[in-house]
């Protein structure tokens, strides 16, 4: 019940993606200029597209105002959310968290203010931690584990890829 | 490079470093819980940049193969799925496992699965080539009404709901439009991003979209575990016997399995589910099934493995994929500037025989390793997720970042994985919208050439017979849900409120 209620909150909330960005693809393509040697223009796919998705959009809405159900993806391309809930508790604060130490991460990364071995380091001890049980013998393990993975991902990627990482 | 050349050259040191490093890493992603040969192959994805178009080619391939056969290790030590296409094997294949005798569960699994393999690697060299030859033929209107079709096909055949499946199709084809319009050279849809007139790079999207929305779905369920049953080498070999008593069910799976892989957004899944169902049909004893059957296995693995070779027929003949992986292999191809399709037997002949070559030859070095090394990639079942999950967003970001070193890149991943998590949570299906990114910008190429070449004409998409079938065709699938929900829900309004039917007296 409270998965189906995860799911609904979820088709509401792609349903007013997928509206919002077909308005807005609308909106930017009507304003392009024609292309005086092209038969189709630059404008004419995405506007044929947006109309497209604004009316499975509308159609979407309209099945769930009825109280009609939106059918599933039966087999779910990612392994996780259909195969195992139900039989655990599941955790997602966990998730959260996982995402916001990726954000925080990427935000390392993009200005280059800690440096990658550092922030390296860093997120995957942080991230080990939110995953699991906060236990001494694992904190040891996990902060041997980030430091040892990050210099050997900065030799990797650094030294002989060359990445441009500071 | 003719196909022997291909395999000679597979043979060479380096090329055959990269495919056993290629099928390691996607048996041991398939032995992992929750982390798909899908997710692999996206990581991958930059890091083959720097390789040479076959090499490319040739590692994920191996990893697709390697990454479908793996599942098995954990669906039968585990009885979880370590690929989705495992489902079936977790039923029959814990229960032998779990009655002592886990080699000999994992034996047959293994050697059906490279029976299957092999077999479908004899219907891609044999169907491919003719199919290709008589899809050379299409001009840009045709191709234009494959690519709809493509599209159709694959919301329509998806599991699940169709309006979904099309939306998120749509939604991938919005993704691939803003940057510089290549014919008119107008910039479009960047919304005043200078970032994004080069438009969005397909790689981290799909790295995004797959990677990260796992690493989610994966930490929500991190109190998922489950305990292995230990196994060693012993029974993993079938005997000559197995082979005859078990030789008719892995042909039938086998040849489901093809005939379902070829068909765009069906899938593995199915495939071992629709072997499963035939096998227990036609099984002198069916009620063996589900308490550890040896025929069960045998189908299950034989027909899921046999659709890798019937995956890459669409590629290769229409330059269209239909599922997770293949479309990760397309946009592969269209990376490295190669052009899928019947073109490729002509423009790049190495690339088509080092697709043939590296499919057969990683179903070998997939059955040998798993023979050999089954005692440690049953270890691997037990690396905590808290290590592993961590290194999975670390590589995407390497992958989204050194593809061009813009922290836009890494943005955007992260920006996809959002969408990713969203989709996943609404059951959306994931692999449209890979579909729609990565065949929008050819179906627009496609149409232009023709109406440039028609005087801006549209007549030819209907007086072309193969491009107005096809239209049809579309416009069919397009309907036939409707059609469908609309007679269902007609029989279910009647039966729940319709006049008894009278006793006949």
């Amino acid at each position: 019940m409270q998965k189906d209620g995860v799911t609904r909150s979820a088709e509401i909330a792609y349903i007013v993606l997928i509206l919002a960005v077909a308005g807005v693809v609308w909106r930017e393509a009507s304003m392009l200029p024609p292309a005086p040697y092209d038969p189709l223009g630059p404008k004419a796919f995405p506007t044929w597209v947006s109309y497209a998705l604004a009316a499975l959009g509308l159609a979407m809405l309209v099945r769930l105002l009825v109280g009609h159900s939106l059918g599933r993806a039966g087999q779910a391309m990612v392994v996780g959310l259909d195969d195992l809930i139900g039989e655990h508790e599941p955790r997602p604060w966990v998730a959260v968290l996982t995402l916001i130490l990726a954000f925080a991460y990427a935000l390392a990364m993009s200005f280059r203010s800690v440096g990658f071995l550092p922030a390296t380091a860093a997120y995957l001890f942080l991230s080990g931690l939110a995953l699991g049980p906060l236990e001494r013998r694992r904190i040891t393990i996990l902060g041997v584990f980030a430091v040892v993975a990050a210099f050997t991902l900065d030799l990797l990627f650094r030294r002989i890829f060359k990445l441009d990482l500071t | 490079m003719t196909l022997a050349d291909a395999f000679v050259h597979l043979f060479t040191l380096k090329a055959f470093g990269i495919m056993v490093a290629g099928v390691a890493l996607g048996v041991s992603v398939g032995v992992l819980p929750g982390i798909t040969a899908g997710m692999l192959m996206a990581l991958t994805l930059p890091f083959t940049y720097h390789m040479s178009s076959i090499d490319a080619v040739s590692l994920l391939i191996a990893m697709f193969v390697g990454g479908v056969s793996g599942g098995l290790i954990t669906a039968t030590l585990m009885r979880i799925p370590g690929e989705p296409n495992s489902i079936m094997t977790c039923l029959d294949g814990y229960q032998l496992a779990r009655r002592g005798q886990p080699g000999r569960a994992l034996g047959l699994g293994n050697c059906s699965s490279l029976v299957g393999g092999t077999l479908s690697w004899a219907a891609l060299v044999l169907l491919a080539p003719p199919l290709a030859s008589l899809a050379v033929a299409f001009g840009p209107f045709e191709n234009f009404a494959v690519i709809l079709l493509a599209l159709i096909l694959i919301s329509s055949l998806s599991e699940g709901s169709f309006l979904k499946g099309l939306s998120a199709g749509l939604l991938g084809m919005l993704v691939s439009y803003p940057g510089i319009d290549e014919s008119s050279g107008i910039v479009r849809l960047t919304f005043g991003f200078s970032a994004l007139e080069g438009g969005f790079n397909s790689l981290p999207v799909i790295v995004g979209m797959f990677a990260v929305s796992q690493v989610v779905a994966d930490a929500l369920n991190i109190e998922a575990n489950a305990n292995a049953i230990k196994t060693t080498m012993r029974g993993m070999f079938m005997s000559l016997g197995d082979y005859i008593v078990h030789g008719w069910n892995m042909v039938r799976s086998s040849l489901i399995g093809i005939w379902i892989g070829i068909l765009p957004g069906v899938g593995a899944t199915v495939a071992s589910i629709v072997a499963y169902t035939t096998a227990k049909n036609l099984s002198r004893n069916p009620e063996a099934f589900g308490t550890g059957s040896e025929e069960a296995i045998v189908a299950a693995e034989s027909a899921n493995n046999a659709t890798t070779g019937g995956t890459l027929v669409p590629i290769l003949t229409l330059g269209i994929s239909g599922g997770l992986t293949d479309s990760i292999l397309l946009g592969a191809l269209v990376i490295h500037n190669l052009q899928p399709g019947p073109l490729l037997y002509k423009n790049n002949p190495e690339i088509v025989n080092t697709i043939f070559a590296t499919h057969l030859v990683a179903h070998l070095v997939m059955f040998a390793l798993m023979t050999f090394g089954i005692a440690f990639f049953a270890r691997l079942i037990a690396v905590p997720r808290a290590f592993v999950l961590p290194m999975v967003v670390v590589f995407s970001t390497l992958g989204a970042f050194g593809l061009n070193s813009r922290a836009f890149d890494i943005w955007v991943m992260l920006g996809f994985g959002l969408l990713g998590v969203l989709l996943e949570f609404a059951k959306v299906p994931l692999a449209p919208f890979v579909v729609g990114l990565v065949l929008a910008p050819v179906a627009e190429a496609e149409l232009r050439a023709g109406l440039m070449a028609s005087a801006g004409s549209y007549m030819p998409l209907i007086e072309r017979p193969a491009a107005c079938a096809m239209l049809v065709l579309s416009a069919g699938l397009f309907v036939w849900p409707f059609v469908r929900t609309w007679r269902m829900s007609r029989a279910d309004g009647y039966g729940q409120t319709g006049p008894e039917p009278k006793e006949p007296s």
